[in-house]
């Protein structure tokens, strides 16, 4: 199971009403770049080609608050290559719709992988539990 | 294709024959091609990244630690890998000789705990067993502390190392199609040893053919498994 590791200044840029969950501009970014700690937006990512590769934006499900604890619930994404893919390793979320693309997370795949032409990755966040809460 | 084949096939890339090619010593060509075709075995898992290139699977029985000392097999959980291991991929283990489960992979340097006294690696649990990697052997995590061994109880996966190949036998974990590759390698060295017997346009059409060939097997491995991958991201909670 990859570890989902909030970006240092996701917490400042989300006080700073820099980034929102709930909107419709959460997305994937992929890199075969380990992180680095100053990482703040996608510029700093040195990012794959996405030429072959379908739509990486995120479907909110629900974004929502229950007696003071705020719950984000992503749907699961499949990706689909129709042809060379990668090879990537770390996947981030970031906001699209955030001044500089501001980046959210990020979870480690463990080793580096390409997909061919056919071939899927699938980003499963748990439907119960949410992607994340806040509290 | 048989090592003798692709000895002639180096031949006539090269115009020689078995008494000018290289040193003339065929021990020595089909050592030569050996290292090639290992080379050529490391290729085929770098394109691949993440899929199996050469699987292999063994089995070794689950030692009970139970009046295990230092360097015995099983002692701390620590097993050899196999002898011909390029790199693991899979582990399973039981606990009881009827179920196994996947182990997860695990860096030891994360347990602020004790990775030697087995009291406390009973902290780990047989519901979710883990392996850690060293150089030539491996740790599997919790240990079995109850008396007896489980027979086959640890099962591994893992990309094998290839075996030499003679002038009777071919290279048989690269794709028949693509051993020709190997003749190319082969008639390089030649040309690296005889360099000056070749003039720069054979040169010129050799390196061309060679990467012809090179690039259709990189491409044959990169894209013959067809692999589906899935990523589970775990739940955080920040309070």
């Amino acid at each position: 199971m990859a570890t989902f590791t909030k970006i240092d200044s996701f917490v400042e840029n989300l006080a700073e009403k820099k980034i929102d969950l709930g909107g419709a501009g959460l997305t994937i970014a992929l890199t075969n770049t380990a992180h680095t700690a100053t990482w703040d937006e996608l510029a700093d990512l040195t990012e794959i080609s996405y030429t072959n590769l379908s739509a990486r934006v995120l479907t909110v499900t629900t974004s929502a608050q229950t007696s003071g604890t705020y719950k984000l619930v992503l749907a699961d994404l499949v990706l689909t290559a129709t042809g060379a893919v990668g090879p990537f390793r770390y996947i981030y979320i970031y906001d699209d719709g955030s001044t500089g693309d501001k980046l959210v997370a990020y979870f480690d795949y463990g080793s580096a992988v390409s997909l061919a032409n056919g071939e899927t990755f699938t980003i499963d966040f748990n439907p119960t539990t949410g992607a994340l809460t806040l509290a | 294709m048989i090592g003798s084949k692709i000895l002639n096939l180096s031949y006539t890339l090269t115009n020689k024959n078995s008494s000018t090619f290289l040193d003339g010593v065929s021990a020595n060509i089909y050592e030569h091609l050996n290292t090639f075709y290992g080379h050529r075995v490391l290729d085929i898992l770098k394109v691949r990244v993440d899929k199996n290139a050469t699987i292999q699977n063994a089995t070794t029985d689950f030692i009970s630690n139970v009046g295990l000392v230092e360097g015995d097999s099983g002692f701390n959980g620590e097993y050899s890998f196999p002898s011909d291991l390029l790199k693991p991929s899979r582990f399973e283990i039981s606990y009881d000789g009827s179920t196994w489960k996947k182990c997860r992979i695990y860096d030891n340097a994360l347990n602020n705990s004790s990775e030697y006294n087995a009291d406390q690696l009973e902290a780990f649990s047989q519901d979710d067993p883990v392996v850690d990697f060293t150089r030539n052997s491996y740790k599997v995590r919790p240990l079995k502390t109850t008396a007896g061994n489980i027979t086959k109880g640890i099962y591994v996966e893992y990309e094998k190392r290839q075996a030499d190949f003679t002038s009777t036998t071919a290279p048989s974990e690269i794709e028949a199609n693509m051993q020709d590759l190997l003749a190319y390698d082969l008639a390089e060295l030649e040309m690296i040893m005889h360099a000056e017997s070749y003039p720069s346009n054979q040169l010129t059409l050799f390196r061309a053919k060679k990467k012809q060939v090179e690039d259709r097997f990189f491409e044959f491995y990169k894209n013959n498994l067809h692999s589906n991958k899935q990523v589970t991201v775990n739940y955080p909670n920040y309070q």
